[in-house]
């Protein structure tokens, strides 16, 4: 299995830190973490990554904003972007449905599990 | 072993047995109540709109079936309201005779089902069974233990083929034990399961329960021990063999052990977002309102529910999530009182070991891949049609529809074959076996009565057949009589629509149908594989 660079977006400590141990210990990813949406963008900008974990609510600029910002520069738009969530409602509501996410996990998510959900939303089992 | 690992794919946790019943018609309220408590329901009944409302804030439902015409708040918005609130148990509508606006109005709002009165009880319950079932997707029809079995739908449990004489609430606890064999259940848990709040008991009342089951479990000759007790934590059903309990895959015990590192840093912090809410409760017990502070409470909450299911504390999310939706009525007196319940219990989860026996967490058991239920994809063209509204360029679907009456077949064509799905039509059954195979089909349209046969035999036929047994079935009749409709759920039928019926309204089912089936192969295409690759290992 090839290695992936993983940036996680989200303010929350304790979530940065179980997705950083579940990606690294079971497969081995790189994980780079940003507290927060501005600090993400910089880092998606300079880093070469195949995916980005994005938390919803966050204070400052808002998901949307962040994924839009994404969206329009040539050097990360390719990126596939999975949203993470603890408010199910999200995965209804078209804004985000067709903000060009791939996927919501919505938290409580299972440490365990979480790596092979990341792979079957970006197909990366096939 | 699959069938298990799928059972517990559930998007939340919810009190399988303890159903909410929002309805203002006295008359038709008592007569189902009555019914459902004789399934060995646990039913809260609400008479008006804002009354429902405030119920789901206080319990986590499985299912709440909604009459449209309510007081105060109808029944279209409430579901509304439910699903915007993030409620993602199931919804069953009650509507008026002929009246197709509401039905596509109440679906629209995320309704599952509907129901058109005047109806039947045996009718509804039918609809419940079955909405009950689907939530659990590829649930069983019938729960087994061993040569233990309990039947749903008739309440009936037998060893052996012996039928087992057990008091209603013992049969309760069996059901929601053999539903969920791997979740241990605390007495205060079963209580709030199978208890509604007319009959209330305390925890000892529990105990004696679970006496007099295994008392009458043993009557019946089972020697082994089928509720187990799990000192310190409550009871689960006695897993069987050690193919019943899945191994952990190797790499798991490194992130458990980071798990448990972490949980040490942000314990702490974890603790005082919970004193946060605490005071804030207080500070509107004492009657000093602030908005800000009720937002901050809710906030705090919200990460609570969000983060500690991750750590195994799998309750704790769930109250997490109870005392957040509770946070938007910290304004309400009455409620006040149960968040500090649910606060002070939080505590005590908080302060004891995490669960690390495998158990639901936000729907998911830690030991299967528990993919479908916390992860959605947006990608596939049935969820973009539904939730956009528009139409996909192809929804890539082949369905296989019998019905005797041309017309139909030909206006199932037209609907489908807009939404880019192919549709084999066929007039007798007679073909039917030679196409399934064939023709491959992802969905399979019936009617009850086909000539030469009946939809419903042709149904149970399938279901027997290993390799259709989970091939989405719909049946399209104009029976509305309750023991036709019984029998071909009891079929194995997954879905079905009335005639007449609107175009939204089969297209909808027939993509939420295939959407769910999409994501049960899925599921048990990972967890072959997991299986696979253990027993390579």
């Amino acid at each position: 299995m090839s290695t992936k660079r993983i940036l996680v977006i989200d303010d929350e400590f304790a979530v940065l830190k179980i997705i950083e141990a579940s990606l690294k210990l079971t497969r081995q990813w790189e994980v780079l973490v940003a507290e927060s949406g501005k600090e993400g963008l910089a880092i998606a900008q300079t880093e070469l990554l195949n995916a980005i974990l994005l938390d919803v609510m966050m204070p400052g600029m808002n998901a949307l904003a962040i994924l839009k910002e994404l969206q329009q520069s040539p050097r990360t738009q390719a990126i596939p972007v999975i949203l993470l969530t603890a408010t199910v409602e999200i995965a209804r509501q078209p804004e985000y449905v067709q903000s060009g996410a791939k996927a919501v996990v919505i938290k409580p998510f299972d440490p365990e599990v979480l790596p092979v959900q990341i792979e079957t939303a970006l197909g990366w089992n096939s | 072993m699959a069938a298990i690992a799928i059972s517990h794919l559930k998007r939340a946790w919810f009190n399988p047995m303890r159903l909410l019943l929002v309805e203002d018609d006295e008359v038709l309220a008592r007569q189902l109540v009555a019914k459902l408590a004789a399934q060995h329901y646990a039913v809260d009944l609400a008479c008006d709109g804002e009354a429902g409302w405030d119920y789901t804030q206080a319990v986590s439902y499985q299912l709440i079936v909604l009459d449209v015409g309510l007081p105060k708040l109808d029944g279209i918005s409430l579901c509304r309201k439910l699903r915007h609130h993030n409620y993602q148990g199931s919804i069953l509508l009650l509507t008026a005779k002929g009246d197709d606006a509401d039905k596509v109005k109440g679906l629209d709002a995320g309704a599952d089902d509907y129901v058109v009165k005047p109806c039947t009880t045996e009718e509804l319950c039918a609809r419940i069974r079955a909405l009950l079932r689907r939530m659990g997707q590829a649930e069983q029809l019938i729960l087994t233990w061993g040569d233990l079995r309990l039947d749903p739908s008739v309440c009936k449990v037998t060893y052996h083929d012996h039928c087992l004489s057990i008091t209603p609430k013992g049969y309760a606890l069996l059901e929601l034990f053999l539903r969920y064999p791997q979740r241990v259940f605390s007495r205060s848990r079963l209580l709030e399961e199978l208890w509604n709040f007319n009959d209330p008991p305390d925890e000892s009342t529990v105990r004696a329960h679970i006496k007099l089951l295994r008392q009458q479990l043993k009557a019946a000759g089972i020697e082994e021990e089928v509720i187990e007790t799990v000192y310190g934590l409550g009871y689960r059903l006695k897993p069987r063999s050690s193919s019943d309990t899945a191994v952990l895959p190797e790499t798991s015990g490194s992130v458990r052990e980071a798990t448990t590192e972490i949980w040490q840093q942000v314990k702490d912090p974890f603790l005082e977002r919970l004193s946060f809410i605490e005071q804030a409760i207080a500070t509107f017990q004492a009657g000093t309102h602030s908005e800000l502070l009720r937002s901050q409470a809710e906030q705090a909450a919200h990460k609570l529910a969000g983060s500690l299911g991750m750590f195994g504390y799998h309750e704790g999310s769930r109250l997490s999530r109870n005392i957040e939706q509770g946070c938007q009525f910290l304004y309400t007196p009455n409620l006040l009182s149960r968040l500090q319940q649910w606060v002070e219990q939080l505590h005590q989860e908080i302060h004891t070991a995490p669960t690390t026996t495998p158990t639901e967490l936000g729907g998911q058991s830690t030991n299967t891949t528990g993919l479908t239920d916390n992860l959605i994809l947006f990608s596939t063209p049935a969820e973009q049609a539904i939730v956009s509204g528009s139409q996909p360029s192809t929804v890539e679907a082949r369905i296989l529809a019998v019905d005797d009456d041309p017309v139909l077949l030909k206006g199932l064509q037209q609907m489908l074959s807009k939404w880019g799905m192919e549709l084999l039509t066929l007039q007798t059954a007679e073909q039917f076996w030679y196409s399934l195979v064939d023709y491959a089909p992802d969905l399979v349209i019936l009617d009850v009565d086909l000539s030469g046969c009946s939809g419903i035999d042709l149904c149970h036929a399938i279901r027997q057949d290993n390799r259709w047994n989970a091939l989405p079935i719909l049946f399209l009749s104009a029976h509305r009589n309750p023991e036709t409709i019984h029998q071909l759920y009891a079929a194995g039928a997954d879905d079905y629509i009335a005639k007449p019926f609107t175009e939204p309204e089969l297209v909808t089912r027939i993509l939420n149908r295939l959407e769910r089936h999409r994501l049960i192969r899925l599921h048990s295409l990972r967890y072959d594989q997991d299986v696979n690759s253990e027993t390579r290992a």
